[in-house]
């Protein structure tokens, strides 16, 4: 090919993995013997949230009552809906984003701290920006090099886009550069079933090309047409221009390889199985992009980006979502603006922290209410894990095995703390990850376990190779006794 | 060792790529490279503007298609594209723009539906349509020339022609004539050459050509591609003349599409995006609607576009008119008789209102669902129009206001002054809140008010910080009338229009470079002039250090 790759190390540096200037680290990018031919790929989700729990109502006891251990634990109230399936999650005690908290260049505000570290785990670009790739692209890119795997790298969806809850920056490619999320069903639901065909196995031996092979030989022959357009562009430009540029020619390199992955979803890797359905518009029933909209749009909306998130992973058209799913309308859970004096549902969560800002944190009715807020959001997780576990795999596991499941948040607390992370982990016992435990770990200097490590984890879940994530200077390696 | 091809793209651009994104437009601190400075007004000459590689924005993009292939959008096509990154409340900036897979997957499908739509009209593209197939080669070179040329917004080189050509000429064999007409709209569609505006960049100081100008203009006046007379004007080497090129930008601004145009600008520099999702409490505003919304907003701007356009033209009638467009919905908001259902220019208590401060949309806006928000109005005074936005609160701050009681006893000032009043806060606070105290005549929807909470508002305010605006006022109608008469009101306004035409946010645009255009607002107070002045202007004009 005549137009210039991007050059590996200008990919490190771009995933923030090498500074300018430093020796190259050992390979560690590619999965080794990961996916071989037919095995089961892994996937990961991540199911985001915006506000964290009030941490004062946020303590595990033992099912007796005493001290929580890792095996006997049970979920606080506020959490109640989570005990059902306590088997299958993992929890944590003092998990920390230590990174926000070692970061020397300040956040523009309180939510911004949170927002540019919890995926990204690095320090920032600048005030309000992460500093490098969020953990969902960093795996989407990897398990997508050298040679795409699926139709879609990863998708990224919001369920709804309110600029107090924010979320609207967690997703990054890499220092400063920004994914929006995807607000709207449609589109997303489009993104990976235009042009599905079912799960196929290759096709028999016909006279001539079928129609979508035909589809996919002018794409190709058009994209080739436009990368030649690049390569006539770039010797007229500056240093930084050709870099841009580059990196579009690069994406659309990407596409090119995708598009060879086929319409059906078959990547030649992994055939689909039984579980593999197009879930049809029917889905969209409901759902919008129209924010503030109604409470129920926002229920369709979840709805129907969980069941894009199913059957994009049953028919491994992606293998890495980021679904934000903000916070559920306050007439879900009883709220209406003015309760117990709060202005509106963001501020009565803040009234409700644990620490100065938590005004209403004695006032039984506000804590009543913000209760039913997150017992809200555990159904809300707890459907979205019962999907994934309905898609059976060839194996005999179901999808939720085969996923990462991680429930992250932009804060850990209402007050907006990032250390003591409520986060969990659920599903991806195929991928290590022993569920049904409460995972404690010692402070140290002020600091618990970095999430650093956690991510090390999850990357290293997925069959990448590779012993630290983010800012190095925290991460120590794997999260201690997470998998085994 | 290989290069993962299809490694993440998006994050390959390097160092440098920093974005603010504010929604109240604090600093950037670029990286890698460091902060990028404007140029120094060193010499005589003034320097040129910033000129990074630029991608279509969103509505550049619609329009331009629009505009290219008018039949395809007479029928109801729907293009996706991600939503794009603020930086300092604008949507075109350069450096925010990320190649991201969703982009590509975007413009991938939106050229096919479009390419496959516009096969079927391959007259309205090329007038050769080939009756037999010995005419075929002749129409397939006519085709690609008359194509490209519409597309790339230039004259063609000689190698271009000879790969798209043989391109057409492949497709032509293995396919028909119109699958490779449609597959080289396709390809078009993706090309670098019409998505982004490219500009040679390498070397010197040097003129932009004719065809670059009139891209930069036509994007700038119209939001989209040069239309027939401006090309031709580049192809007559017009654009390097001062007349002749003025006489273009007058031309165009006389156009519908100006207007259009401009109302993007005025709709991102004023945060109308603030009135997008307006959610107010039930219990205070019952009467509050999805259908009041959309007319606060749309009375807002269309009070901004009258006075731009139809009347007054300048800053000063912007930031003292006393009129507002009014329909049943938002009568009671403004109070007296309603005009009817359409919306009106109407006349208003000038005692209440005056300018775009007071518009009842804008107010609702920086507001919250059951109060006004003083901090919200002051940072949009200081950011918006005098360039002064102060830097964010720290991040371990409590923001969270007291909890309001039946017997608080207390105003939203009152709160806010106990909070506000510490060491920490007052640095900031006391230019912040000096300007957005004046505000509190208005409550959450833009409502005129003299109390609050059974208690008396105060509105006095102070302007700190400025060149020439500084000094107590009492309200939002005397905070207007001081603003009005402000040249760094001016200067501000001038800067973060230059900005938005080079792409970039105004802190990359040296006073060298902006004040010849506020000195011409101030002479000719008339908007419109500022836009003339702006396209003539050297550092738009200009390329190179």
């Amino acid at each position: 090919m005549k137009f210039p790759t991007l050059p590996r190390r200008a990919f490190l540096r771009a995933m923030g993995l090498v500074s300018a200037g430093a020796a190259l680290p050992a390979p560690f990018l590619y999965p080794r013997g990961g996916y071989a031919q037919g095995s089961i790929p892994k996937r990961v989700l991540f199911f985001h949230s915006g506000s964290g729990v009030s941490r004062q109502v946020n303590v595990f006891r033992a099912a007796g009552g005493g001290v929580a251990t890792e095996t006997d634990f049970v979920f606080p109230e506020v959490r109640s809906p989570l005990n059902a399936i306590r088997e299958q999650l993992i929890t944590f005690e003092n998990l920390d984003m230590v990174s926000a908290t070692v970061d020397p260049t300040s956040a523009s505000n309180a939510h911004y701290n949170g927002e540019t570290h919890c995926l990204a785990a690095t320090n920032r670009a600048d005030g309000e920006v992460a500093g490098g790739p969020s953990l969902d692209q960093y795996i989407a890119a990897a398990i997508n090099s050298p040679k795409a795997v699926t139709k879609v790298p990863s998708l990224q969806m919001a369920v709804q886009t309110d600029g107090n809850v924010s979320g609207t920056k967690v997703c990054t490619a890499g220092s400063g550069q920004v994914i929006p999320l995807n607000p709207n069903p449609e589109e997303n639901y489009n993104r990976l079933f235009a042009g599905f065909t079912g799960p196929q196995a290759p096709p028999a031996a016909r006279v001539g090309d079928s129609p979508a092979q035909i589809a996919a030989k002018q794409q190709k022959s058009v994209l080739d047409l436009v990368l030649g357009d690049f390569d006539a562009v770039r010797p007229t430009l500056g240093k930084a221009d050709q870099e841009k540029l580059d990196a579009h020619a690069s994406a659309v390199r990407d596409l090119e390889m995708r598009i060879q992955v086929g319409a059906s979803g078959a990547t030649g890797a992994f055939t689909p199985g039984a579980g593999c359905a197009d879930p049809t518009r029917s889905i969209l029933n409901g759902s919008g992009n129209s924010y503030p909209g109604e409470a129920s749009m926002y229920r369709a909306n979840f709805d129907a980006m969980a069941r894009i998130v199913q059957a994009g992973f049953a028919c491994d058209l992606t293998r890495v979502v980021l679904m934000n799913v903000g916070e559920p309308f306050g007439s879900d859970w009883g709220y209406n603006s003015g309760d117990f004096g709060s202005n509106d549902a963001h501020d009565l969560i803040h009234k409700t922290s644990y620490g100065n800002a938590g005004t209403l944190k004695g006032d039984a009715g506000a804590m009543a209410a913000v209760q039913r807020l997150h017992q809200l959001e555990c159904v809300q997780f707890v459907t979205m894990l019962d999907l994934l576990r309905q898609i059976p795999e060839a194996d005999g596991k179901s999808l939720l095995d085969h996923t990462i499941v991680v429930w992250s948040s932009q804060i850990a607390e209402h007050g907006h703390d990032v250390d003591q992370l409520p986060w969990i982990l659920a599903g991806g016992s195929e991928a290590g990850f022993k569920p049904g435990r409460f995972l404690k770990y010692p402070r140290n200097g002020g600091n618990g376990a970095p999430h650093n490590n956690l991510f090390v984890s999850i990357a290293q879940g997925t069959g990448l190779q590779l012993e630290k994530f983010g800012n190095e200077s925290v991460c120590t390696g794997p999260l201690d006794r997470l998998r085994v | 060792m290989q290069a993962p091809g299809a490694a993440p793209a998006p994050g390959s651009l390097g160092t440098g790529n920093v974005v603010s994104t504010s929604p109240t437009g604090s600093p950037s601190a670029p990286l890698g490279s460091g902060p990028l400075q404007p140029a120094a007004c060193t010499g005589t000459e003034v320097p040129a503007g910033p000129a990074p590689l630029t991608r279509l924005a969103n509505t550049e993009y619609k329009n331009t298609l629009r505009d290219l292939f008018p039949w395809v959008f007479a029928n109801n096509v729907n293009l996706t594209l991600p939503s794009e990154i603020a930086a300092r409340g604008f949507l075109n900036t350069a450096r925010a723009q990320t190649p991201s897979a969703q982009l590509i997957d975007n413009l991938n499908a939106n050229a096919s539906i479009v390419a496959a739509a516009a096969a079927e009209n391959l007259s309205l593209l090329s007038p050769c349509v080939p009756a037999d197939a010995s005419v075929e080669e002749q129409c397939g070179k006519e085709f690609v020339r008359a194509l490209l040329a519409k597309m790339f917004r230039r004259p063609l080189g000689a190698d271009e022609l000879v790969r798209y050509d043989t391109f057409f000429a492949n497709a032509r064999a293995a396919y028909d004539f119109k699958t490779a007409a449609r597959l080289v709209v396709q390809a078009l569609l993706q090309s670098p050459q019409f998505l982004y505006r490219v500009e040679q960049t390498l070397g010197g100081r040097r003129a932009l050509t004719d065809f670059e100008l009139a891209t930069r203009i036509a994007y700038l006046l119209t939001d989209s591609t040069p239309d027939r007379e401006l090309l031709a004007a580049a192809d007559a080497g017009k654009l390097q003349n001062d007349m002749s090129l003025e006489a273009e930008v007058r031309r165009l601004l006389a156009t519908p599409r100006a207007r259009t145009a401009t109302a993007d600008f005025n709709r991102q520099w004023l945060r109308f995006d603030r009135m997008d999702n307006l959610v107010k409490a039930k219990d205070l505003f019952p009467a509050f609607n999805p259908a009041v919304a959309g007319d606060l907003r749309l009375a807002t701007e269309r009070f901004v576009d009258h006075i731009f356009w139809d009347e007054g033209h300048d800053l000063g009638s912007l930031l003292t008119d006393s009129h507002a467009y009014v329909n049943d919905n938002l009568a009671p908001i403004y109070g007296g008789a309603s005009p009817g259902a359409t919306l009106t220019w109407t006349q208003v208590d000038a005692k209440e209102r005056s300018g775009i401060l007071t518009q009842a949309g804008l107010m609702a806006g920086l507001a919250h669902e059951r109060n006004g928000a003083p901090v919200l109005r002051g940072v949009f005074v200081l950011d918006r129009l005098l360039c002064t936005a102060p830097p964010p609160p720290p991040a371990d701050i409590n923001t969270a206001l007291p909890v309001l009681t039946s017997d608080a006893k207390m105003t939203t000032r009152q709160q806010l002054e106990l909070s506000h009043g510490s060491p920490t806060c007052a640095g900031c606070h006391s230019a912040i809140d000096g300007a957005g105290f004046g505000f509190e005549n208005y409550d959450a929807l833009g409502r005129f008010r003299t109390e609050e909470f059974g208690l008396p508002v105060d509105p006095s305010g102070q302007i700190v910080g400025t060149s020439d605006a500084d000094g107590k006022f009492n309200g939002a109608l005397e905070l207007g009338q001081k603003l009005a008469g402000s040249r760094q009101v001016r200067s501000c306004l001038a800067a973060q229009w230059l900005g938005y035409a080079l792409s970039v946010t105004r802190d990359e645009i040296a006073p060298c470079q902006s004040e010849p255009l506020a000195q011409k607002l101030n002479q000719t107070k008339d908007l419109r002039e500022l836009l003339v002045s702006l396209a003539t202007s050297p550092a738009f004009r200009y390329v190179g250090q």
